[in-house]
């Protein structure tokens, strides 16, 4: 129950973070996204689900037009990554940087995708990966390292007293 | 807790959240208080850390800048009488022309309190709405230029586009050849404007305003500059890439027009 609830605060102190006016970077990774995916490939399939959810309302409350979308991406970027955490090795490093690359992509090109069918617009999904590529690349490769640090706080909360 | 967790209540917890999320979905009305509610709390802490940030900023920087603030205030009362003069020149030159003409209109200033989380796409809260006469599509300016348009104003917030994003459509015009246009959002802090008749002579570097066309904009905003021309893939028009003047992502405060 601790546990869950740390993930909660986490995911509101990043979106928090994210939404601030000042000190917007392009070099600083996606977080909640971070957030979801780990939740996903350590905690399981509801788990993902359920955080998924609650950071698709967050950031689609927060985003123009894409509420509809947000509140269903992110349960299924949760989803995704749970399954293929299940098939592949999820404690790897490596097999975290790929999930989440997938995540990234599929996060997106959802976005893309909908503004497009939205606006009439035909904004290439490339357009948009190469123009983010610093945001992306930093996401992948800080996976492994946030997980690691997520668990260690994990760990550490359950040491403190009873845990779920 | 039990380790075993019964599946009828996941399977109800599981329904309930359905529910809810079609419910906000089809129910916007429902949505727009807990939206605002949202914002108003996550955006909280961001608020009072400006008030305190405001209140200890040392004497010394607030005296500088408020050196600066008193000649920039004289400079611009100088370059204000100077306009006002050429304003009653306009004024009478059209009314020799018989042309009808508004100069007033109404606007609200506001403060940016939160941005959207992906910035490729361009969208910022500012902390004024309805209470405060905000309109939906009013349009939003920086003293650079305009920044873009209110899409949904709430009791106490209002949701802007940028003009870099996709969603975003207002009638252009390039200073110079009055070639008109559509300027619509490309993503990653550019616009550009569509429509460009295949034989019309468009340079780069030219400077593209509002039309005034929509009725949402007033004429002349300045908007950007044209970065390049290309042709459209139907080959039936030209379209140009325009960088904005506005600084999109680092204007704290922003005049939102809501009548022309």
């Amino acid at each position: 129950m601790k546990n869950t609830l740390m993930l909660y605060v986490l995911l509101l102190v990043s979106l928090s973070v994210q939404i601030c006016p000042a000190g917007y970077s392009v070099w600083a990774p996606d977080v909640v996204l971070l957030l979801v995916v780990f939740t996903a490939t350590l905690r399981g399939l509801a788990a993902g689900l359920r955080i998924g959810l609650v950071a698709g309302f967050l950031r689609g409350v927060f985003s123009a037009c894409m509420f509809p979308l947000d509140i269903v991406l992110y349960p299924a970027v949760g989803m995704v990554s749970a399954l293929m955490s299940g098939m592949l090795y999820g404690q790897s490093p490596v097999v975290q940087i790929f999930i989440t690359g997938i995540a990234v992509f599929l996060s997106n090109a959802a976005h893309v995708l909908y503004l497009n069918a939205l606006s009439g617009n035909d904004i290439a999904v490339s357009f948009v990966l190469v123009g983010n590529w610093r945001g992306i690349v930093v996401t992948m490769i800080s996976a492994p390292f946030v997980f690691l640090f997520l668990k260690k706080l994990s760990a550490c909360q359950a040491a403190s007293g009873p845990y779920r | 807790m039990p380790k075993e967790f019964p599946k009828y209540k996941n399977r109800i917890f599981t329904a309930c959240v359905f529910a809810v999320v079609l419910s906000l979905l089809f129910f916007p009305s429902v949505f727009a208080g807990i939206k605002d509610l949202t914002v108003r709390t996550l955006t909280a802490p961001f608020t009072v850390y400006k008030k305190l940030e405001r209140h200890f900023r040392s004497r010394d920087r607030l005296i500088e800048s408020n050196k600066a603030l008193r000649k920039r205030v004289a400079d611009l009362s100088l370059k204000i009488a100077r306009l006002d003069d050429i304003c009653r020149e306009n004024v009478r030159l059209r009314a020799l022309l018989q042309f009808k003409e508004k100069f007033d209109f109404k606007t609200i200033s506001a403060e940016v309190i939160a941005r959207e989380p992906d910035d490729w796409r361009g969208a910022f809260i500012i902390d004024r709405g309805l209470r405060d006469g905000m309109k939906t599509r009013a349009a939003v300016c920086s003293a650079k230029g305009l920044l873009g348009k209110v899409v949904e104003a709430g009791i106490d917030t209002s949701l802007v586009i940028l003009l870099t994003h996709p969603n975003f459509k207002a009638g252009g015009v390039i200073k110079g050849s009055r070639i008109n246009g559509v300027i619509t959002g490309a993503g990653k802090g550019m616009a550009k404007m569509l429509y460009i008749p295949m034989s019309a002579d468009v340079e780069t570097g030219a400077v593209v305003t509002t039309s005034g066309l929509s009725r949402i904009f007033p004429k002349g905003i300045l908007v950007g500059e044209i970065v390049s021309v290309e042709k459209s893939r139907t080959g039936l028009y030209k379209y140009a890439m325009i960088r904005p003047f506005a600084d999109l992502f680092d204007e704290e405060e922003v005049l939102c027009v809501v009548d022309i």
